[in-house]
């Protein structure tokens, strides 16, 4: 438990480290969200509590780095990782196809203001793509990345 | 049985906090700032820089530019690229009217002022898919019309299809608008589109809000 508690300490602030450095070092129209990939991925692997507890969390953290108001991103991350939890999802491919609609449906939402589109549609859904995109292939080198972390540990162990 | 629902419980109940977070950050952001600097220099650079901007700002009344204004801090900003609405850390305590105009130190326009609360205010900013105002040419002295919602540009339309505009030309409010003043600078034109079956150009402006920074806002009537 002790140690599960510590592996997501690490991932938390692995993946803050990466977002901070995109919001304030790399000079980026568009800036991937590795707070919602990682909200997405564990939801999809079933720990659908934690992942409202951390929607809450790493949206104020969010909030901190793009200089929103504090809440507006838990506010769109607990809407996006509750829906997501009705959905079962486990290979890459669906994950990554997932979490490239529910990206969408991020940017789109952030983009509402009282019901009404703060840009038009045509180039809300030209930035949503491409928000999308970035998210899924950030996707896949992750869930790549942690199988390949996984599978040398299984060789090293057994 | 309330087992069953923790998910909707813990999404119910961290809603709730988010609301509230929000409702708190943006009531209490105010007087927290203005503790927090006089009791640390937290960050010398970032006083200096902010200190540098604000006499640039009022330099302007020294200069008599503008004389009648108020100065607020950009607290929140959505989205967070080529924001459409922006909220600045003065409201009705503070003398703040609807449809104020709002500019950047350097006097470009920002938008206006759409909702005013006790203390923080919403600004519809000119790349809101809601933003109209009236304009003209510096060039050429024609009459058009601007839109928002074409992030990183603005539309400019009604600019007769014989216009000697160029790229690079100046894009003013106009004397006819019920809310803005002739005279300030929103943009410079970045392109123009000569569509055969149509009477009016279509012109793409680069707005000059695009690429300054948003720390420091002119509100003034």
């Amino acid at each position: 438990m002790n140690r599960k508690f510590l592996n997501f300490l690490e991932q938390i602030l692995i993946i803050s480290i990466f977002q901070y450095i995109f919001y304030n070092f790399l000079n980026f129209k568009i800036i991937p969200s590795f707070f919602l990939i990682y909200l997405l991925l564990l939801s999809f692997e079933g720990y659908t509590e934690l992942s409202l507890f951390l929607s809450f969390l790493l949206g104020v953290f969010n909030d901190f780095f793009s200089k929103e108001v504090l809440g507006t991103s838990s506010l769109r991350y607990l809407l996006i990782v509750y829906f997501s939890s009705f959905f079962v999802v486990k290979s890459i491919k669906e994950k990554s196809i997932f979490i490239f609609i529910f990206s969408f449906l991020y940017f789109v939402l952030s983009n509402l203001k009282k019901g009404e589109l703060i840009w038009s549609g045509k180039i809300l859904l030209k930035y949503s793509f491409l928000f999308s995109f970035y998210n899924f292939l950030i996707a896949i080198i992750i869930e790549i990345f942690v199988r390949e972390i996984k599978r040398k540990w299984e060789e090293s162990y057994f | 049985m309330l087992w069953r629902f923790r998910k909707e419980i813990i999404f119910l109940i961290f809603i709730f906090f988010s609301f509230l977070i929000e409702k708190h950050t943006l009531n209490k952001k105010v007087d927290s700032k203005t503790k927090i600097k006089n009791q640390y220099f937290y960050n010398y650079e970032e006083i200096i820089e902010e200190n540098k901007r604000l006499r640039e700002i009022f330099n302007l009344k020294e200069k008599k530019i503008i004389t009648n204004f108020k100065v607020a801090e950009v607290i929140g900003v959505y989205p967070y690229i080529f924001p459409g609405e922006i909220i600045i850390n003065k409201g009705k305590e503070d003398g703040i009217k609807k449809n104020m105009i709002v500019f950047t130190k350097d006097l470009f326009l920002i938008g206006k002022v759409e909702e005013v609360m006790d203390r923080y205010s919403k600004v519809v900013s000119i790349f809101n898919n809601k933003t109209r105002i009236s304009v003209i040419l510096g060039s050429t002295g024609e009459i058009g019309i601007i839109e928002g919602g074409y992030a990183p540009f603005i539309l400019m339309k009604y600019i007769p299809y014989d216009s000697k505009v160029k790229i690079g030309d100046d894009v003013l409010t106009s004397n006819f608008s019920e809310y803005y003043f002739s005279g300030i600078k929103i943009g410079k034109v970045y392109k123009i589109i000569r569509e055969k079956d149509s009477l009016f150009l279509k012109i793409w402006v680069k707005p000059y809000i695009a690429s300054c920074g948003l720390k420091e806002v002119i509100i003034c009537e």
